[in-house]
């Protein structure tokens, strides 16, 4: 069998507070990310999806387990990894124009390939003609596209995202997952996601994995086998996207009444 | 939803919060019209001593009279000015940068800010000319030394207070060393360092001006100087006049230029 692109072996990591104590974010959460796979996380809000993320992409430490990408353990983050943040005003840089946001991302390719580059990458996102215009000139929507088209523009092997469509309204992040999952469909990488956000899990992984209350584990694997493409008119009325979704929910549900049920040392 | 921007930049000076003056052009000039009635009826009324304040038209006509001597003057007060501001701009970005990215030397340095912060530079008049005698370099030392503050002060603070999720975004891009220090914190602190230099402006100009004022070491100080000890009440106006006038310029041509090359410095907020 293909060796994964990704994998996250017992990964656990703890963060100093202000008080000096450590604080156990993430518990032992083992994954793994296949070749061309679309794969979810998703938990409820603080349950550490974001510490996950930052230490699966080498933005931080872990204080245990490791994480691999193409078989190399991770320091920093890797050539080949893209990702995608959920506050797209504070991802973007605000001093440059969306084409040399974009450009930053292709900064490993030569010159007359990277404008070629960039301005594909533009078109395949839908912002064609805004090059020159300045992230905080665009919509929302428009923005976390743009911070898309400079995820993709360097050919990644593994994109991963950060609840990138939480920040904006519904018909956009609906506009948002197919733009996703239509790059995904026609390239050939691997993501993974983090949302708490079940419906957006089902509707575009193949697995989705369910964290539990902080300090956080995996509780369950879902296999999403729902035919693609998918559409959210279609697919979002099958019955087995609704069964999924139930049941996702159900454990996601579980985790959220874990962290409210008190403490066993009271 | 968006988070507002952390206002942690407002604590150190200058908040970086110059306000798009360009429809303010029909108040500000009502504001001079307003200033120079107001002086006329003084010197009218008598209220004020006659030896202490001309009339504005005799003035002007000193202004006019004398206007190669102020050129000439004025031009001196700008040289000590733009080289003591080159010096303070180019150490102030280049220390404050250091320091404000080396946890070490930024706690190390922590203290002798807040003691240079208060500190009046003009008080150190006296100690420069007994230390460097008069002249241009003693101007300009002072005058790079005062004006360094508020750049390094700033500088610290900006490269320093850098928002994480930018530093996260560029790390996530490859970027590291000089390359995200010059195209992530370097633009992100921009701002504030723009802040910190337009402080800078008036002070280095107060500094200057003072320093010739004292020294008699030419310069609009020392033409306001003369005039005074020549008893030329108007001339000694006219000069006062050119260096406020000079003030308000350096200060408006500075904040166009920032707006022009910071566009986002405002704009970044509103979304
Ligand atoms: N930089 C940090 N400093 C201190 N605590 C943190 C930090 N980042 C995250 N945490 C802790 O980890 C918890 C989970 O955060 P996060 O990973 O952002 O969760 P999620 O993304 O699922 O909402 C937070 O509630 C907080 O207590
Ligand atoms: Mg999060």
């Amino acid at each position: 069998m293909l060796e994964p692109v990704l994998s996250i072996n017992h990964l656990q990591v703890s963060i100093r507070s202000r008080d000096g104590s450590m604080n156990e974010v993430t518990k032992d959460v083992t994954l793994e990310l296949r070749d061309h796979e679309f794969v979810s996380v998703v938990g409820p809000s603080g349950s550490g999806k974001t510490t996950l993320l930052r230490a699966a992409s080498g933005l931080r430490m872990p204080s245990g387990g490791e994480v691999l990408f193409e078989g190399r353990p991770v320091t920093e983050v890797p050539k080949g990894m893209a990702i995608v943040f959920q506050e797209y005003n504070k991802s973007l840089f605000p001093w440059l124009t969306i084409g040399k946001n974009v450009a930053i991302g292709a900064k490993e390719y030569p010159q007359p390939e990277r404008v070629t580059r960039v301005e594909e990458a533009l078109e395949q996102v839908g912002l064609k003609g805004f090059s020159t215009r300045y992230p905080w000139e665009l919509s929302g929507g428009m923005q976390q596209r743009a911070a898309l088209a400079r995820a993709m523009v360097s050919n990644p092997k593994v994109l991963m995202m950060d609840e990138p469509f939480a920040s904006v309204d519904a018909l956009t992040r609906n506009h948002l997952e197919d733009v996703v999952q239509r790059l995904w469909a026609e390239s050939n990488f691997s993501a993974l996601m983090v949302t708490h956000d079940v419906g957006e899990a089902v509707y575009l992984s193949d697995r989705v994995f369910v964290l539990s209350a902080r300090p956080s584990t995996i509780l369950a694997e879902i296999k999403i086998d729902l035919p693609r493409p998918r559409s959210h008119l279609e697919t979002k009325q099958m019955h087995r996207f609704v069964e999924l979704q139930a049941e996702v929910l159900e454990r996601v549900e579980e985790a959220g009444r874990e962290s409210v049920g008190l403490p066993d040392d009271l | 939803m968006t988070t507002a921007i952390p206002t942690s930049a407002n604590k150190d000076l200058g908040t970086g919060r110059f306000r798009k003056n360009r429809g303010n052009s029909a108040r500000s000039i009502g504001g001079i019209v307003a200033a120079i009635v107001i002086w006329e009826l003084l010197s009218l009324s008598g209220a004020v001593n006659k030896n202490a304040l001309p009339s504005p038209p005799s003035t002007f006509a000193a202004l006019i009279k004398n206007f190669g001597g102020l050129s000439k003057s004025l031009f001196g007060t700008l040289e000590a000015w733009v080289i003591g501001m080159l010096i303070a701009t180019i150490a102030g970005v280049v220390i404050g940068t250091l320091v404000g990215r080396s946890p070490v030397a930024d706690a190390a340095s922590e203290t002798v800010v807040r003691m240079m912060r208060p500190l009046p530079s003009l008080a150190l008049i006296p100690i420069a000319i007994l230390v460097a005698g008069l002249g241009l370099k003693m101007t300009v030392g002072l005058v790079s030394f005062a004006a360094f503050w508020p750049i390094f002060i700033n500088t610290r603070a900006g490269v320093r207070q850098v928002d994480n999720r930018f530093l996260e975004s560029g790390s996530a891009l490859g970027l590291k060393g000089l390359e995200l220090l010059f195209r992530v914190i370097l633009p992100a602190a921009a701002p504030l360092v723009a802040g910190g230099i337009q402080i800078a402006i008036s002070i280095a100009l107060i500094v200057t001006i003072s320093v010739e004022l004292v020294g008699g070491t030419g310069g609009l100080g020392q033409f306001v100087l003369l005039a005074q000890q020549a008893n030329a009440l108007s001339e000694m106006f006219a000069g006062i006049i050119v260096g406020g006038f000079i003030g308000w310029l350096l200060n408006v041509l500075f904040m166009n230029i920032v707006d022009r090359v910071l566009p986002w410095r405002t704009q970044g907020e509103i979304n």
